[in-house]
């Protein structure tokens, strides 16, 4: 299977070609650097993200903002999202807080990214 | 059961209000927008014309110079901003030179006090740096200016301190006669009264038609207007048109002009085409470009241009576009249907439309007290006082308001300069605001240069806790003008 | 105007008109270099500026090593000036500043401040270009933001803006919010960009339209907006060449919201008044290799100074800002000689505008952005014809700030920054 990516590195922006089979990368073209290979490993078979977004708190319309404490894959991204629209967070909250422990089964957690009283 | 309905509460609406508010009588007005002054009245160049340019012998004529003369005492009286800048007509060739001198004759026909024709040495000296193809002009001496959305809803106001009610939100489907009564059918109900004003601007041929053989027809013309930044406003004093001219595009006009405004702004304008449907305010690329266009021509010939030598595109801030009801006779239709006592018309009211409605509004109420009889009322009171703004008030009347009430320290329009306290009193007032460009039309929170980009938020959650209503409600301008659409995480 | 009356007049060693990462940096800064008497005056109701409402990471790699959010960013200066015990008030707007230092204020705490500071520090950031000055044809209706105010309704207030949007303009803070809308949950329908490419990080493009199948039109405008009382739908229209519309290429997008990202203007309304020169190139003031700018003992830096894209480069600009406002402070007047730096070709936005013949360090930093995209370029400095610094860049793009520097040593007339293509 051949992906075509556009490698984030620098704004270069090369276009890489990338031969994949399941897991495994046979081929990375394209790159001017070694970055680039680097990167099209991951990203073709399986893109990762740190997801930022939003949480309700309780009692107010104002929301937490809060992300995974590490990427986790792209694919799961409205997974995640949906499952933390499920709860509201409890004020007080500290910046660094676990909001949600090992979100959708990623691995990693939600966390708050800023102080809520 | 009312004496009085007026339909429409654009300048002629809010000025007939208050000059039959100072008779016994039991009067309502009936505006089918969200606020009062949402039309014409609103959307346009904000001139207080001399009236140089009426044809003589006509409506126009006649109410523009007798409203004109009308606004120092009104504004005083009304808490308005207002000021008499002068108007400047400039010719660039010896035709329009002529048409100069067939201005002047025009105007000593009509009355303007002090119009002249001024040679290119008199207008240098009266403003220095007009351009070098400005062959002279006329000067109108009593060419003003006014904010016309605080005039009228300062007319409004005052209207209601001496008892008229104002019911917005509540369009006018059909009029009829009621046995020795009118039947006013509106989306909230029915109204009965005995007499009808009819000022329901762009629309008001569709009443007339309903209750009279002598029908008119009224075609909606529209036409554009740029906003430039206060800053340029140190640099512009009369307001100062070309000749009227063929515009390349087709259309004619007064002739485009530059208007300095009563809130520091400049508004460039403007081009008139007809249009089909009454309601539509959308500005056309077509008439922005006109504009654009002629001041990039043009710019050198404004005194402006000695200072800011090149038409200053990046100080656009906003542009707008006005309806005015064209009628098809070309003069305004004001006065008692002949053929049905008791309504009486201010229709057709386009240029000269906001410096004339004041007089139009006199007029109409004595002509209908002298007719019915009606009994003057004892405490009227033709003052509406408002505080100073902030932005204009001295840093020893900004400690006193202060002191007196501490929302004074709270600034939430930053640009213009608007504080809690002026934004909770506007929510508040006689006929409130309700959604967000009402509080601008009261107090310029949002007229600024980032045009509400900081500030509308916060004035959001304001009319959210002044009014006890659910954020999500709040509206831009009335309606289904919802600014919110959904809450995080809730889908 | 002004009351002459001194009865209110606070002296204050260091104010600060801005309390978002530029004016905490300076500050934090300030007071590591000596300075105690410190104030910082903010608009908001909190300190953190725009940082506060940016709840994506991406920040703080280079300042910090580590990757934070705008929210986890703010907080680490807010930490830093809580702790150091640092003075601010909020809610607080600056009214007027004169060429003498006097600022007068209008706060709840206390109504009309006035305020003489032995130095000044312009930290004010920037706002956004509205619909208005792009005088966009069509109706007036709800649903018009510009992506700041989306961001702000978003992040701090909570509330989402739109369902179905368009947004126009490709720049980061339009490509962050096409992200932040569709995990929302809300249908982000195009983004239009007027240029043949877009100011934003590659980075943005993959990880704000790509991850969610975001169609992103480059050589296109909207050209009319439709709608009476809520947005309806716009019109979108590709350009030419010169950037016009190329009539018969309009078609319609559904939508009940478009979304403004088409420029920042750095705030400077203070600066008149007080007669600093101001930079038609950058939009803030004219500035020196200390961050001074035309009036002694008043600097600038951060948003305001120029439009930045990483808060990491305006936090180290504020930071020495900060520290040469210490030193104006402590009686370090400077009398070096100055030269003038000028913009050339493909170069804009270029600070600082003069150099200093002497001062305490060995080099000279300018950043400037490229006026268009360049691949396989040199920057180049020179004086009275001569290249006295150059340096090759593989590719240069609008989005991203270009950063040149050569030794003081090496200056002795004005200069001159350009962008040669090889």
């Amino acid at each position: 299977m051949i992906k075509q990516l556009i490698c984030i590195n620098c704004p270069l922006g090369c276009r890489l070609n990338v031969a994949f089979s399941g897991d495994e990368v046979m081929d990375v073209s394209g790159n001017f650097c070694p970055r680039g290979a680097d990167y099209a490993k991951q990203e073709a078979v399986c893109p990762m993200r740190v997801l930022t977004t939003l949480m309700r708190i309780k009692g107010t319309d104002k929301p937490l903002p809060v992300r995974t404490d590490g990427a986790i894959p792209l694919s799961r991204l409205f997974d995640c999202k949906e499952q933390l629209n499920q709860i509201e967070a409890v004020a007080p909250v500290r910046s660094g807080d676990i909001m949600i422990h090992n979100i959708c089964d990623t691995g990693r957690n939600i966390i708050a990214t800023g102080d809520f009283d | 059961m009312f004496d009085v309905i007026i339909i429409g509460a654009g300048i002629c609406g809010a000025s007939v209000a208050r000059f039959l508010s100072q008779y016994k009588l039991k009067i309502a007005v009936l505006e089918k927008g969200s606020d009062v002054c949402v039309g014409t009245s609103r959307s346009n160049s904000a001139t207080v014309h001399s009236g140089h340019d009426a044809l003589p012998g006509t409506q126009k004529a006649r109410f523009n110079v007798l409203g004109n003369a009308m606004y120092d005492q009104l504004c005083q009286e009304l808490s308005v901003p207002f000021k008499r800048n002068g108007t400047v007509i400039f010719a660039t060739n010896e035709k329009d030179m002529h048409s100069v001198c067939d201005l002047k004759k025009q105007a000593d026909i009509n009355g303007v006090p002090g119009a002249e024709v001024l040679s290119r040495e008199q207008l240098l000296h009266l403003e220095p740096g007009f351009g070098a193809r400005v062959l002279g002009g006329l000067f109108a001496p009593t060419g003003g200016i006014v904010c016309p959305y605080t005039l009228v809803i300062h007319s409004c106001y005052s209207a209601v301190q001496n008892g008229v009610e104002f019911h917005r939100n509540t369009a006018v489907a059909a009029v009829k006669k009621d046995g020795g009564a009118w039947s006013v059918l509106t989306d909230k109900g029915r109204f009965r009264c005995n007499y009808i004003f009819n000022c329901a601007g762009v629309n008001a041929d569709i009443f007339n038609n309903m209750v009279s053989e002598q029908h008119f027809h009224i075609t909606p013309r529209k036409g554009e207007h740029l906003v430039l930044d206060k800053s340029l406003a140190p640099f512009a004093k009369a307001t100062i048109c070309q000749t009227p001219t063929d515009l390349p595009g087709g259309g004619h006009t007064k002739g485009m002009g530059l208007m300095p405004s009563m809130d520091g702004t400049l508004i460039l304008g403007c081009p008139a085409y007809d249009s089909i449907y009454p309601e539509d305010t959308a500005t056309m690329r077509g008439g922005v470009d006109e504009i654009l266009n002629y001041f990039r021509t043009f710019w050198d010939c404004f005194p402006i241009s000695s200072k800011i030598p090149v038409f200053p595109e990046p100080k656009i801030i906003s542009s707008f576009c006005g309806v005015r009801a064209h009628p098809d006779t070309d003069d305004f239709i004001v006065g008692e249907a002949e053929d049905a006592p008791g309504f009486f018309n201010a229709a057709g009211i386009e240029s000269p439309g906001l410096t004339a409605g004041p007089a139009i509004g006199k007029h109409l109420a004595e002509l209908a007290s002298d007719k019915y009889g009606f009994i003057r009322r004892t405490d009227y009171n033709p003052f509406f006082y408002k505080t100073k703004p902030f932005r204009e008030m001295t840093e020893a009347e900004r400690q006193e308001a202060f002191i007196k009430d501490p929302d004074y320290g709270r600034l939430v329009c930053r640009c213009e300069q608007v504080t809690l306290a002026e934004i909770k009193a506007a929510i508040h007032a006689p006929i409130g605001a309700e959604d967000i460009n009402a509080v601008k039309m009261r107090t310029r929170a949002g007229m600024g240069r980032c045009q509400g980009g900081f500030c509308s938020p916060e004035i959001l959650r304001i009319l959210s806790k002044e009014l006890q209503r659910d954020p999500l409600s709040i509206t831009q301008c009335g309606g289904c003008s919802k600014v919110l659409l959904g809450k995080v995480g809730i889908c | 105007m002004r009351n002459s009356s001194v009865e209110n007049l606070q002296n204050v060693d260091l104010v600060i008109i801005g309390g978002g990462c530029a004016g905490m940096s300076a500050a934090i800064s300030a007071h590591k270099n000596g300075i105690r008497d410190i104030l910082i005056l903010e608009r908001s109701s909190y300190l953190g500026g725009v940082l506060k409402q940016c709840i994506h990471n991406g920040f703080g790699i280079h300042r910090f090593g580590q990757d934070l959010t705008g929210s986890e960013y703010a907080k680490r200066y807010t930490d830093e000036i809580d702790r150091l015990g640092i003075s601010f008030l909020t809610d607080t707007f600056v009214l007027s500043l004169t060429q003498d230092h006097d600022i007068t204020a209008i706060s709840p705490a206390g109504g009309i401040l006035r305020i003489r500071a032995k130095a000044v520090i312009l930290a004010m950031g920037c706002r956004e270009r509205p619909r208005g000055a792009l005088t966009i044809p069509g109706t007036r209706p709800a649903g018009i933001f510009s992506a700041g105010t989306a961001q702000r309704y978003l992040n701090l207030e909570g509330y989402i803006v739109g369902k179905k949007i368009v947004i126009l303009g490709s720049g980061d803070i339009g490509l962050i919010m096409a992200r932040e809308f569709a995990i929302e949950g809300s249908e982000v329908l195009a983004v239009a960009e007027i240029m043949p490419y877009s100011s934003g990080l590659i980075r943005n493009i993959v990880q704000c339209l790509e991850d969610f199948h975001i169609p992103l039109y480059y050589n296109t405008t909207v050209t009319r907006i439709e709608g009476t009382e809520r947005v309806t739908g716009v019109w979108l229209s590709q350009v030419d060449a010169s950037r016009k519309p190329v009539p018969g290429t309009e078609r319609f997008v559904a939508c009940d919201t478009l979304v403004l990202s088409v420029g920042l203007i750095p705030e400077n309304e203070l600066c008149s008044e007080a007669g600093i020169e101001l930079s038609s190139d950058t939009g803030g003031a004219v500035v020196d290799d200390s961050f001074q700018t035309s009036v002694p003992g008043v600097f600038a830096c951060g948003n305001a100074l120029h439009v930045h894209d990483l808060v990491d480069f305006v936090s180290m600009e504020s930071e020495v800002a900060g520290e040469r406002a210490a030193q104006f402070i402590r009686g370090k007047s400077d009398t070096a000689s100055v030269v003038r730096a000028e913009p050339g070709f493909g170069v804009m936005a270029l600070v600082p505008q003069r150099v200093r013949l002497t001062g305490a360090e060995d080099r000279i930093k300018f950043q400037f952005r490229p006026r268009q995209r360049f691949e396989n370029a040199e920057i180049r400095i020179t004086s009275d014809g001569c290249r006295i610094s150059s340096v090759k860049k593989r590719v240069l793009t609008p989005g991203e700030m270009c950063e040149l520097s050569l030794e003081r040593s090496s200056i002795h007339s004005d200069l001159k920054v350009e962008v040669i293509g090889l």
